[in-house]
């Protein structure tokens, strides 16, 4: 039982400190996040292109199974996608023609 | 005196509220039409629809070179001989238009009262090729842009005419397509209009910069870049891509709407498609 417990607690230290293991549960976190915004941001005509680039290269990055690549890259696009939505919604309420236009 | 104060205070209100309140379709294309007039004075409206070629005299010497022998010439033939021969049932697309198809296509896209939504030439093609138990043809380039090429060269000449009738879903539609053009899109927040208004006749690397107004007219249009033809929906997928803008779909109410607005922009220009740019 004594041995039982020591392994667990084991186990859960090597998986709390591996970094490997960290990133690629992270980096799929990340780009399940991210794919969702990226989603949200075409249903409003704002998505970008390089978002959609930047995920399928840390899907590739993940596949090779270069986490830390995978993450960084997902980490980006999730940032792009963050602020296209924000573009959209705000260009939503403030498109205009331009102001130069005489009446 | 009451009553001269209340006339007094309804002429103010109205002088500040006049240009809030948006006028409608008519009134945009005459204030549009005439920002491009007040830019390029020596450009009469004819030359709009030549697009960049009005800014780069050794880019407009090799594009009459190539009108010598226009290579959209094909397409017009193989759209013809498409729009001509008869489906499977024996019917063909004349059957589908008004006028038999013949000098309609300056009048597209339309607002479709029925269905409440604007219907492109392109998709009218399609609907008509389902109707009478044909598959649909590929959006955007190949046999579709060949017939259109066809349907366009028989109303070359004529003004574009994109009518927006006094209807509401029509009118919402007329601003849908507007917002979507002047819409900031993409990590550039980049507009159609930056390019194609102020930035018009100015170069984005080795490319002049064409007019908003006159764009709609060649259309589809060969492209040597394309190294084929292609629909006018096929070119601001390119130009939202240029952009870093995620294109939006082909033949979408989104997309159809923003083809309503843009060509409504060359209303009273002659049609110059099918067309050829670099």
């Amino acid at each position: 039982m004594r041995n039982k417990i020591s392994f667990i607690t084991l186990l859960g230290i090597v998986l709390l400190f591996c970094p490997a293991i960290q990133a690629a549960e992270s980096a799929n976190d990340v780009l399940k996040e991210t794919k969702a915004l990226y989603k949200k941001a075409a249903k409003l005509q704002g998505a970008w292109v390089t978002t959609g680039k930047l995920i399928k290269k840390s899907e590739a990055a993940l596949k090779k199974g270069s986490k830390a690549k995978a993450l960084t890259l997902a980490k980006k696009a999730r940032s792009e996608a963050r602020m296209s939505i924000a573009q959209a919604e705000e260009q939503a309420r403030k498109w205009a023609e331009p102001a130069y236009i005489e009446r | 005196m009451k009553r001269i104060f209340i006339i007094v205070l309804a002429l103010m209100t109205s002088h500040i509220i006049a240009p809030i309140v948006w006028a409608g379709p008519s009134e945009d294309l005459v204030a549009y039409q005439k920002y491009f007039k007040n830019k390029f004075p020596d450009l009469s409206a004819v030359d709009l629809s030549n697009g960049m070629y009005n800014f780069n005299q050794d880019k407009r010497e090799q594009w009459e070179e190539i009108m010598s022998f226009p290579p959209y010439e094909i397409a017009i033939d193989n759209g013809k001989a498409l729009f001509t021969t008869p489906f499977k049932n024996g019917k063909t697309y004349a059957s589908c238009f008004k006028n038999g198809g013949v000098a309609i296509a300056h009048t597209y896209p339309r607002f479709d009262k029925k269905h409440g939504k604007v219907i492109t030439l392109a998709a009218v093609l399609n609907e008509c090729r389902v109707k009478n138990s044909e598959k649909p043809l590929q959006y955007l380039k190949g046999k579709l842009a060949a017939i259109l090429a066809y349907m366009a060269d028989t109303s070359r000449g004529k003004p574009i005419s994109v009518n927006v009738p006094d209807d509401p879903a029509a009118l919402a539609a007329y601003k849908d397509g507007k917002r979507i053009y002047f819409t900031r899109r993409g990590p550039r927040a980049f507009a159609c209009y930056h390019c194609h208004w102020e930035a018009a006749g100015s170069r984005i690397r080795g490319n002049e910069l064409s007019t908003a107004v006159g764009q709609a007219t060649h259309f589809p249009t060969y492209r040597s870049k394309w190294g084929g033809m292609g629909t006018i929906q096929r070119r601001y997928k390119g130009c939202m891509k240029n952009i870093g803008a995620k294109p939006l779909k082909q033949q979408t109410e989104a997309m159809n709407n923003l083809e309503y607005f843009h060509t409504f922009l060359s209303n009273g220009i002659p049609m110059n498609a099918p067309g050829t740019r670099f």
